[in-house]
């Protein structure tokens, strides 16, 4: 952009530094709007029943270091409970999720059988029917079996995802089939191959790929409140749902609670903005 | 695979070594299905059994006491009377229950065990402290129509046996918690064992027939079933199978959660298309409101993020924090920001509100008030599909070759001119695919409806979508059949947009 001042117009200079003092502040509108509701949590959650009273609202809590309303939230509702459910059902949905996944795009990628191509695109064509019509007969399925209300159920059908497999073949495609080659020729078993050589390769995709199912896992909603009964089964998100109910209009208990559900999705957000973001451009899918 | 290397010897000493843990895998997990099979058979039998005992016994108990009751002290006696007879019955009742079911469990004659009962019955109302001459006049009346009691009860007996269903002793047997699963799938578990046993025994001939070379071979063949087995048992159970059985479902008239149905037939379809008539259908309410969210959330976020998407692109301090608050919706639970939407939204004390009223806005009820609704889920549905789209888009904007920029700014364009004629047409096929991706995730709202209005479809029943529509017919109503059918007309809507997805994928080779 520097260049253009070679054309010496004064007038164009500052079209320019107008253009970019709009484009600030119409970013930082933006961003205001964004964050707000975040802020707005944060900052309800440490105000006192009296202070959330007030119309028109502070902006600010009194103390910020008031933390009554967290300590109430807790012992209202087990949010603790809650809190390590939702990380078993991380922790356990992830974990089978990514073997089944980085297995079926080894053998998607690299290995050959019969009728390869035509399985998986009629995989992919599987991948139209929304969860919202499977949810009917996998809620039924886990009645019969009497695993509703259970952890279990919040996992299980989650085991294999076509999506996930797709972009990892993609990757594994991508990777020189030359190199397969010339491993196995020197005595390398296909097993081998794939955990010493494609999933270190193959490195970003499947941190992408985990990011994607933890977030996923952790904002899920609607499989729990149709699955869970039991107070003590209940993840975060669905926790937060009933506990809406117990606080009725002690509006800075449930901001409190609210905090603690997105904290951790907001700092593992942080920490891993470039890989999530990478993955949603990469997989064009919705969370 | 083959003709890709010529010397492959080295690759093939794990061969015959898989085939024979595949022989021994296959034989154990095959007599595993089979025994679980049968145990899962023999438990069904013995609980159908036991609750038919138990309706027999229920049903010869209580005829018992009601015939005698019916003979002894027929409707219009006198009150003594009838106390004296009811105090007689209930002196036996729990004895009497005793020994039905001891007879019943030995299949002891029905007429038997009704005389028994019937005896045992009257026995106990001429024991109770009665006069003489009532005593006597009972015991006439009880002899007079013993027999007809008996007969009449046995045959009552009788037709009720073989009554049980299956969906019956299931129900029953949830609500007493002796619920042992695998008893219904005793037939896929038998036809599971039976075929892996086949498999292995087919897998053992092939193995003994064959040299080095051909078992080798043989296991090679094996491999890549074994890399998607895992898989394959995820699809086949959660995702092939739902697919199937929600079409036939749908099929199945006021098809329940309890696997009972009435017929076959386009009930289903008829029920959620004309509803009950003279009540509101919430079906097209929800179909209607869905539509409406797809027209006023898409292309308003689509535009905005675009402009958003552009200012983006540019080269701009703290671009990292830009990007993440932009971003932070994203990741976060929509549970959680719709609980502090709704915050945001009260009427009393809503930050919004406040700052309406800053600009000289009266309040308004946002979340009670039944014409605001669509406008709350729609700022809601914006909002939180912001993020994502602006990252699509930007990733659009990213992939735009430079040198266009570089050309168009060297003859002197605009930025305006240069946003309207370069970076719209070049980014066109992001902009579609995102306009369907939306499109697609806004016809299945339904978590923003329940969370912002605190778990109704709207303050008045008036913010139904068709996903909630499915979730409302599926659990409030366990009415899954009717589910299926919403569930199907939802999947055809989609259909549309996915196969438009395709064909721009195709088209411009997006990926």
């Amino acid at each position: 952009m520097t260049t253009q001042s070679k054309l010496g117009n004064n007038n164009y200079l500052l079209r320019q530094t107008l253009a970019r003092a709009l484009r600030y502040i119409l970013l930082t509108i933006g961003m205001v709007i964004m964050v707000f509701p975040f802020y707005w949590m944060i900052s309800s959650a440490f105000k006192t029943a009296p202070e959330m009273n007030i119309f028109p609202p502070t902006m600010a809590p009194r103390d910020w270091l008031n933390f009554g309303n967290f300590k109430i939230a807790f012992e209202k509702a087990p949010f603790a409970r809650y809190f390590l459910n939702s990380i078993i059902v991380m922790a356990g949905s992830v974990t089978v999720t990514t073997l089944t996944t980085i297995l079926a795009a080894f053998a998607f990628s690299r290995l050959e059988f019969p009728g390869r191509e035509i399985i998986f695109s009629l995989l992919l064509s599987m991948m139209m029917v929304p969860f919202e019509m499977l949810v009917i007969t996998n809620y039924q399925t886990m009645v019969k079996v009497g695993l509703n209300d259970s952890l279990y159920a919040l996992i299980l059908p989650f085991i294999s995802s076509i999506f996930y497999t797709y972009i990892l073949r993609n990757f594994f495609q991508s990777i020189p089939g030359g190199l397969y080659w010339s491993a196995r020729v020197d005595g390398c078993t296909n097993w081998k191959y794939l955990w010493k050589v494609m999933v270190p390769i193959a490195r970003p995709s499947l941190v992408t790929i985990i990011l994607l199912n933890a977030l996923a896992s952790w904002n899920s909603f609607m499989w729990p409140l149709l699955i869970i009964k039991s107070d003590l089964n209940r993840t975060l998100p669905f926790g937060l749902y009933t506990f809406t109910t117990e606080v009725g209009a002690n509006n800075e208990l449930l901001m409190a609670a609210s905090s603690v559900v997105v904290l951790p999705m907001i700092l593992l957000f942080l920490f891993a903005r470039k890989q999530i973001v990478r993955g949603v451009a990469r997989g064009g899918i919705k969370g | 695979m083959q003709g890709a290397v010529t010397q492959p010897k080295p690759i093939r000493r794990a061969g015959p070594r898989r085939v024979v843990v595949h022989i021994v895998l296959f034989f154990i997990i095959g007599m595993i299905a089979l025994g679980l099979g049968i145990f899962g058979r023999k438990t069904l039998e013995g609980q159908t059994a036991r609750m038919e005992q138990d309706v027999l016994v229920t049903a010869l108990l209580d005829g018992s006491a009601a015939a005698v009751k019916g003979a002894l002290a027929p409707a219009g006696s006198d009150n003594a009377l009838t106390r004296a007879v009811d105090q007689g019955l209930s002196s036996r009742k729990r004895l009497l229950r005793d020994s039905i079911t001891r007879q019943v469990a030995e299949q002891a004659d029905n007429a038997a065990i009704a005389a028994m009962a019937v005896d045992t019955l009257t026995e106990g109302v001429l024991g109770r402290n009665l006069d003489e001459d009532q005593k006597l006049a009972l015991q006439t009346t009880a002899q007079d129509a013993r027999d007809t009691l008996v007969t009449d009860l046995a045959a009552q007996a009788d037709s009720l046996e073989r009554g049980v269903t299956l969906s019956q002793v299931r129900l029953n047997l949830q609500v007493t918690q002796q619920y042992y699963p695998l008893m219904y799938y005793y037939a896929p578990l038998l036809a599971f064992g039976a075929f892996l046993l086949v498999l292995a025994a087919a897998l053992l001939v092939a193995y003994l027939r064959s040299d080095l070379e051909k078992r080798a071979r043989l296991g090679e063949r094996l491999e890549p079933m074994d890399y998607l087995l895992p898989f394959f048992v995820g699809v086949a159970l959660f995702t092939l199978y739902p697919i199937v059985r929600v079409v036939i479902m749908s099929f199945q008239e006021r098809y329940k959660l309890e696997g009972t149905y009435a017929g076959w037939g386009f009930g289903n379809y008829e029920y959620v298309i004309n509803g009950v008539p003279g009540t509101t259908n919430y079906f097209l309410q929800g179909l209607g409101n869905t539509i409406l969210f797809v027209l006023y959330t898409v292309p308003l976020t689509t535009v905005l993020a675009v402009i958003i998407a552009y200012l983006l692109n540019q080269k701009l301090r703290f671009s990292a924090l830009f990007q993440t608050t932009y971003f932070l919706p994203m990741v976060t639970s929509i549970t959680a920001v719709g609980l502090v939407w709704r915050w945001i939204f009260n009427r009393n004390f809503g930050v919004l509100n406040a700052i309406l009223g800053f600009f000289g806005v009266n309040p308004i009820d946002w979340l009670h008030a039944s014409q605001n609704s669509m406008a709350v889920l729609v700022i809601f549905g914006v909002w939180s599909s912001l993020p994502f789209t602006i990252i699509l888009l930007l990733s659009g904007l990213q992939n735009i070759d430079e040198t266009y920029y570089t050309v168009a700014r060297v003859d002197g364009a605009r930025a305006l001119r240069i946003f309207r004629r370069i970076t719209v047409p070049l980014l066109a096929p992001t902009i579609s695919l995102v306009l369907i991706i939306n499109s697609i995730s806004a016809f299945k709202v339904f978590t923003e409806v329940k969370v912002l209005f605190g778990g109704y479809p709207g303050p008045v029943l008036n913010m139904y979508t068709m996903v909630y529509y499915i979730y409302d017919m599926m659990y409030e109503h366990r009415e899954l059949g009717r589910a299926a059918a919403a569930a199907i007309i939802l999947f055809l809507f989609i259909l549309v947009f996915t196969m438009l997805q395709r064909y721009i994928q195709h088209r411009w080779k997006y990926d």
